[in-house]
């Protein structure tokens, strides 16, 4: 029994260091879009896809969203919450992507604030996003399967 | 199920507080309505619409201009300001209309280039374009 605890252990730890280092990444992705909101608007403008009325709402409240639920995933309270919702943001961007690739457009990401090339390299873009989706995934079902 | 929409609504109900304070007290707040025009900018679609000749200045970094820029325009910032000065005043007419760009809406520096040139050459016909060259790329995009 108490050699199964061992084995466990650097699972236990890999998937500590995983939630907190996602976490990070969401709370600084989230802090440089709210420090520079004008910009991040106008990267959401760059997609066609919302109406500049929401896309003006959203560029205030997605910042706040994404870095709450970080820090939710650091400090280890509503975990599962804050996973659902930065999953369903990635899963909505993702399909954002693809739509303005098939679009053709050029579009900004506006990813971690200030894009450093305005010209789009959506295949990079999309590979970044899906390990993340991936990541957030295995917490997920990990946390999923120690609950039942 | 009950503790996950708890949760949620805690988390969503915290971020509309604090994007509503951000929102309120950012120095950079971008004007609700798209066209808010401020002092001594342009919209793209004037610019472009104008009978005027217009002379476009890039006040964004030499490394940016040279990956894209406006068709026409000339690099103009305070890096390297003597020097492109001289190349602006090889292109510059009496009657051209000047407008300045840089990233984008939050971007400074087209102001203070545009500025500048007020100050030290007394153009009158200056602006600066509203939205800059993230509007200039949307406008390429449609």
């Amino acid at each position: 029994m108490a050699d199964m605890d061992d084995r466990a252990k650097p699972i236990n730890i890999f998937f500590i260091v995983l939630r907190v280092g996602i976490g990070g990444l969401f709370i600084i992705s989230g802090t440089m879009k709210i420090l520079d909101p004008l910009k991040f608007l106008a990267a959401i403008e760059t997609f066609h896809l919302l109406p500049y009325s929401i896309a003006y709402i959203v560029a205030y409240f997605l910042p706040w969203v994404e870095t709450i639920s970080g820090l939710a995933l650091i400090l280890n309270k509503g975990q599962k919450s804050a996973l659902i919702i930065l999953t369903t943001l990635i899963t909505i961007f993702i399909i954002a992507l693809v739509l303005s690739w098939g679009r053709g457009l050029d579009i900004v990401c506006g990813c971690f604030g200030h894009p450093k090339s305005l010209k789009t390299n959506y295949p990079l873009i999309l590979i970044r996003n899906f390990a993340i989706l991936t990541v957030l995934i295995l917490i997920l079902t990990r946390n999923k399967r120690r609950s039942l | 199920m009950n503790q996950f929409i708890k949760e949620t609504g805690l988390i969503c109900f915290i971020a509309f507080f604090l994007s509503l304070l951000t929102w309120c007290f950012h120095p950079d707040t971008p004007n609700f309505h798209k066209n808010d025009l401020e002092e001594g900018s342009i919209l793209l679609k004037t610019a472009l619409q104008s009978n005027e000749r217009v002379l476009w200045v890039d006040a964004r970094s030499k490394e940016n201009f040279e990956n894209d820029h406006i068709p026409g325009a000339v690099l103009l910032n305070e890096d390297n300001w003597e020097y492109l000065l001289a190349k602006f005043m090889e292109k510059w007419k009496q009657d051209f209309k000047v407008i300045v760009y840089c990233d984008s809406q939050s971007c400074k520096t087209s102001k203070y280039v545009a500025q500048r040139l007020q100050d030290e050459l007394q153009l009158e016909n200056i602006y600066t374009l509203h939205g800059g060259w993230q509007t200039w790329m949307i406008e390429q995009n449609q």
